[in-house]
């Protein structure tokens, strides 16, 4: 219901956007001391850039993907790629931004991980499903992760590793990464500049402001989906029992702030969302348990 | 006919399904006072008042509430976020495996060692055939229809709803 309301809202921008950019001509008209010409061209300009920025993110975003998996392999079980995508999908549906081309992916490493890329692409380790119960935490996380796609957290901080001062020359930086990648070796140092920036940034993590963000915003829309709100606290728990010097979750604990604060910021989230939802949560932990067992 | 009686079947054990009771006993401590509830709800009878750092067993979840049993043998509720388990003594994964984005180096395979929090191994997880060569044309394979989202949400008892974020 929630996503289809947005759409609604954005159709109705998106269709003021066209009426304005249809009324050619209107230069100098004015309706009731508003001059109609530069109206339109505002309308123009605004559905332009909106396209414009939105397939500059989607080049960047391809290319973030790329070298990420560059890094990392694939699981080779079709079943749990659909399911993960299935979830995934529903849960980003209930976002911002439900229409963007959102894929998920399983990967093939035991260490404990999730992240997203720009543009709607989501990674999860098969390390980060052995260590969930129920398609509630999964949907938890996935749902953390499409809020930093909805914020661009990764976009802009992409953006500033590369100090590239528009969105624009950083997608023509990315472009540039995939030709040099393809044997064109005169834009080595340039690619080498984008890849870089992105390696780094997945090795550092993001700033904390955007962790915590992504977590309250994500327990939202993985209420909204229809899941238990409490799927990411449930995750979030399970990796606070698990010994912190285990090998598999030294990457997640560089990457991300303290569990235990992170626990403590949901705290008014939670209370939030106790008053303001309704219906019946659910868990589907058997779904889960099905899923991670088919091969 | 008969499938879709099946269907509906799953969809409504899944439904009825509320609780989630926890594969093993997991010990927990308290992070701050909370009353002990009959039940899992702010509005149930309180059985009497747990201090910080207190220890308990905690036997099963439902929704944000832990079921447990006290030092003294007592049994709850206590909110999931009054509580923070206790570190388990054995780790579940094997030493020196790569960082997973470290650069210009891949992972290290598996050692499959690790089990999961259900039960299920690393071992059984991970690809009896390999892992498939990663590029972009491969996600696109996986990817779900919107159609399709909606029915398997269907399928599951999952209901949408509008929910503003929280103001911090």
């Amino acid at each position: 219901m929630f996503a289809i309301r947005i759409t609604a809202q954005r159709a109705l921008l998106l269709g003021l956007c066209l009426n304005l950019a249809a009324c050619q001509g209107l230069e100098g008209i004015q309706v009731q001391g508003v001059d109609l010409g530069k109206l339109a061209s505002v309308g123009q300009n605004l559905t332009n850039m909106g396209q414009k920025s939105a397939d500059e993110e989607q080049v960047i975003g391809q290319n973030t993907a790329s070298v990420l998996l560059q890094q990392a392999s694939v699981l080779n079980n079709q079943e749990l790629q659909r399911y993960v995508n299935r979830v995934g999908l529903w849960v980003a549906q209930h976002s911002e931004r439900p229409d963007l081309r959102w894929r998920f992916v399983v990967l093939d490493s035991p260490q404990v991980a999730a992240y997203a890329a720009p543009a709607g692409y989501i990674f999860i380790t098969r390390g980060m499903l052995l260590r969930m119960n129920s398609e509630a935490e999964l949907a938890g996380v996935l749902a953390h992760e499409a809020a930093h796609v909805v914020q661009r957290h990764h976009l802009k901080a992409i953006q500033q590793q590369a100090q590239t001062g528009l969105l624009s020359d950083l997608a023509t930086l990315a472009v540039q990464a995939s030709a040099a990648k393809s044997g064109d070796s005169s834009k080595t140092a340039i690619a080498d500049k984008f890849t870089r920036s992105v390696s780094d940034l997945y090795a550092r993590g993001l700033d904390r402001g955007d962790e915590y963000e992504a977590d309250a915003m994500g327990a939202v829309i993985a209420t909204r989906a229809g899941y238990d709100p409490y799927g990411l606290a449930g995750v979030l728990q399970t990796l606070a029992s698990t010994r912190q010097d285990d090998a598999t979750l030294v990457s997640f604990l560089k990457t991300h702030p303290n569990i235990g604060d992170r626990l403590q910021r949901l705290e008014p989230v939670y209370q939030h969302i106790e008053r303001h939802a309704h219906g019946s949560p659910q868990m589907l932990d058997m779904r889960y348990l099905q899923a991670l067992r088919a091969q | 006919m008969t499938k879709l009686l099946h269907t509906c079947l799953v969809a409504l054990l899944l439904t009825l399904y509320s609780g989630l009771a926890l594969s093993e006993l997991r010990q927990a401590q308290t992070v701050q006072d909370s009353e002990l509830r009959a039940d899992p709800s702010h509005n149930a009878s309180s059985l009497g008042r747990i201090g910080k750092q207190a220890s308990v067993m905690v036997q099963a979840r439902q929704g944000g509430w832990y079921q447990v049993r006290t030092s003294t043998g007592q049994e709850g509720w206590l909110p999931l976020l009054s509580l923070r388990f206790v570190k388990q003594t054995q780790g579940s994964g094997s030493s020196n495996l790569g960082n997973l984005l470290s650069l210009g180096s891949k992972a290290a395979p598996a050692s499959g060692v690790a089990t999961g929090v259900r039960g299920i191994s690393d071992e059984q997880l991970k690809s009896a055939a390999g892992s498939l060569p990663a590029n972009l044309y491969d996600l696109e394979h996986f990817a779900a229809q919107p159609a399709e989202a909606r029915a398997f949400a269907q399928q599951g008892g999952l209901q949408s709803q509008p929910l503003p974020y929280s103001r911090q």
